[in-house]
């Protein structure tokens, strides 16, 4: 009796599991099903994600990124604004389908969460320092004090690489102060977003640059999802590749004023012949 | 309770004058920090509705909070009372151990064990991140107003006790019509403390995520991008929560003479 029992439970279970999988992955089920798309995106500042007060809209390339594509899937988007701390918490919940939260491929990462194998963009590390300092490349950045973000991916090379002494803080504008406040010799940040900051605030970054002329580990930036969303991101991967091919992506990094990094344009190339 | 009639006859005098003084030098830094800058005060104001909705977040939580706490913390510290002690102690021990916990980690601890959304036959109700760190709040919150409450009737003579009995009063009875509404005038200060700890507490809110002050303030700094507007901003976070903090103190005042009835 227990036997016949356990033999239609196992066969109950198996039917299920097959059920199961013919369909695709939780989450581009429940994308499908409830027509919309849940995007974490960090608004960390132009041109990648900001509030605009006048209106209170987000707006930047994370944004647009985001906005593509729900429209690809046809569904809704809803946007969710995520810190460095909170990105793979609400990731994980699945408060979020997905991640545009300027996170650089790493080896650790990848370790922990899936994500869409063609990247979106390259992003590597610039280091804001007072004009006169004397620095001229990474290796000067040995034994001194350097101001990032926590849970940057410049952390680790600026410690082990270049013999920098670290200091994180909690988000891009209070590193900034801290540089300002003579707290550290240099504040490294996305490459693209200090860029814009020192061309743009003249008045306030006169007296800085960015006197290193190589990035600091450009990375490619890409979609995260949570581990083993395979159809997802079989899924996205096609609408990135689109992006390459159709040029979008470069229009709207340009919209934004975004730097182009090289691989905009490679797989631009690179798609558009295939 | 020696502490909080100390508190009470300060008020009106020093306690006043310093928290006018308080103020007055928050202006001033803010004034200065703005003087060679028109601009900024322009920047600001623009972003003035952006920081006010993170503000009515802040405030929504603290008032949730404290008022889910109070309701809790008022039956608790009558179950503290209890004369029997398989229910004096579990409650003793509950208060003591949300009263020990840091906010913080009460915040993290109610976000992350909480799921984002509860779903019923295919009806997915959100269960949003504010909401999540309101409970995280109004545990602890709970926890000090039992202890104030337990405090404040300890503090009433047992001599009135004993006459309420010969006056034919239950326990219950007594409690209820006569020692709580003496009480109410001995909790209010350290209720109001609770209240102003509770509000700065939900800036912590904005670390699991929730759109609040301290948040709308990130945002807005990250927008600018600018080291003198990201002083102000926060030098703007620490005078609106002054002003609404010595607005409920002023209210507590008014409520306090308004119970001053012995």
């Amino acid at each position: 009796m227990i036997r016949r029992a356990m033999f239609w439970l196992v066969l109950l279970g198996l039917g299920c599991f097959a059920q199961t999988a013919a369909r695709a992955d939780a989450t581009l089920d429940k994308i499908k099903e409830r027509g919309v798309l849940v995007v974490g995106v960090m608004l960390s500042g132009p041109p990648f994600g900001y509030i605009d007060p006048t209106t209170q809209e987000q707006r930047g390339v994370n944004i647009d990124l985001a906005k593509s594509l729900a429209d690809h899937l046809g569904v809704r988007l809803e946007t969710v604004p995520v810190t460095p701390p909170t990105r793979v918490a609400f990731l994980q919940q699945g408060k979020v389908s997905l991640l545009l939260a300027n996170m650089q491929w790493t080896q650790d990462r990848s370790e922990i969460l899936t994500f869409v194998p063609t990247p979106y963009d390259e992003v590597g590390g610039a280091a804001v320092v007072r004009k006169g300092s004397g620095i001229k490349e990474w290796a000067n950045l040995k034994g001194k004090p350097v101001c990032v973000s926590q849970g940057s991916n410049f952390t680790k090379p600026l410690a082990e690489d270049y013999g920098a002494q670290v200091k994180g803080f909690p988000s891009q504008p209070e590193s900034l102060l801290a540089l300002k406040g003579g707290n550290c010799v240099a504040a490294v940040h996305d490459g693209a977003a200090v860029k814009l900051m020192v061309e743009d605030k003249k008045s306030e970054w006169g007296e800085y640059e960015i006197p290193i002329p190589n990035d600091l580990i450009p990375s490619p930036s890409v979609i995260w999802l949570r581990k083993g969303e395979t159809d997802t991101q079989a899924a996205l991967d096609a609408i990135v590749k689109e992006w390459h091919r159709t040029g979008w992506l470069i229009e709207t990094a340009k919209k934004n004023r975004l730097p182009l990094s090289p691989l905009l344009n490679r797989l631009h190339e690179q798609f558009k012949a295939s | 309770m020696t502490s909080a009639r100390l508190t009470l006859r300060l008020a009106p005098g020093r306690g006043w004058n310093w928290a006018a003084l308080s103020g007055a030098i928050a202006l001033a830094v803010i004034a200065v920090a703005l003087l060679p800058a028109p601009p900024l005060l322009s920047t600001l104001l623009r972003w003035l509705p952006h920081l006010a909705q993170g503000f009515a977040m802040n405030v929504l939580i603290s008032v949730l909070a404290v008022g889910l706490g109070t309701l809790g913390g008022i039956v608790l510290g009558g179950l503290e009372l209890s004369p029997f002690a398989a229910i004096r102690r579990p409650t003793h021990w509950f208060v003591q151990t949300f009263r020990n916990a840091p906010l913080l980690v009460m915040v993290y601890f109610s976000s992350y064990i909480f799921p984002f959304e509860i779903s019923i036959q295919h009806h997915y109700v959100a269960f949003p991140d504010w909401l999540k760190a309101t409970l995280g709040l109004a545990l602890p919150a709970s926890a000090y107003v039992a202890e104030i409450v337990r405090g404040a009737v300890r503090s009433i003579s047992t001599a009135q006790w004993q006459s309420a009995k010969a006056l034919g009063f239950r326990r219950i009875q007594t409690l209820r019509w006569v020692i709580l509404p003496q009480c109410v005038k001995r909790a209010l200060p350290p209720w109001m403390n609770l209240y102003a700890t509770i509000t700065m507490g939900t800036t912590l809110a904005s670390l699991v995520g929730v759109a609040d002050l301290l948040n709308a303030a990130n945002n807005a700094s990250a927008a600018v991008h600018s080291t003198n507007f990201t002083i102000v901003v926060y030098l703007s976070i620490l005078v609106w929560f002054f002003l609404y903090c010595y607005a409920i103190s002023a209210v507590t005042k008014a409520l306090e003479r308004k119970y001053a009835f012995h």
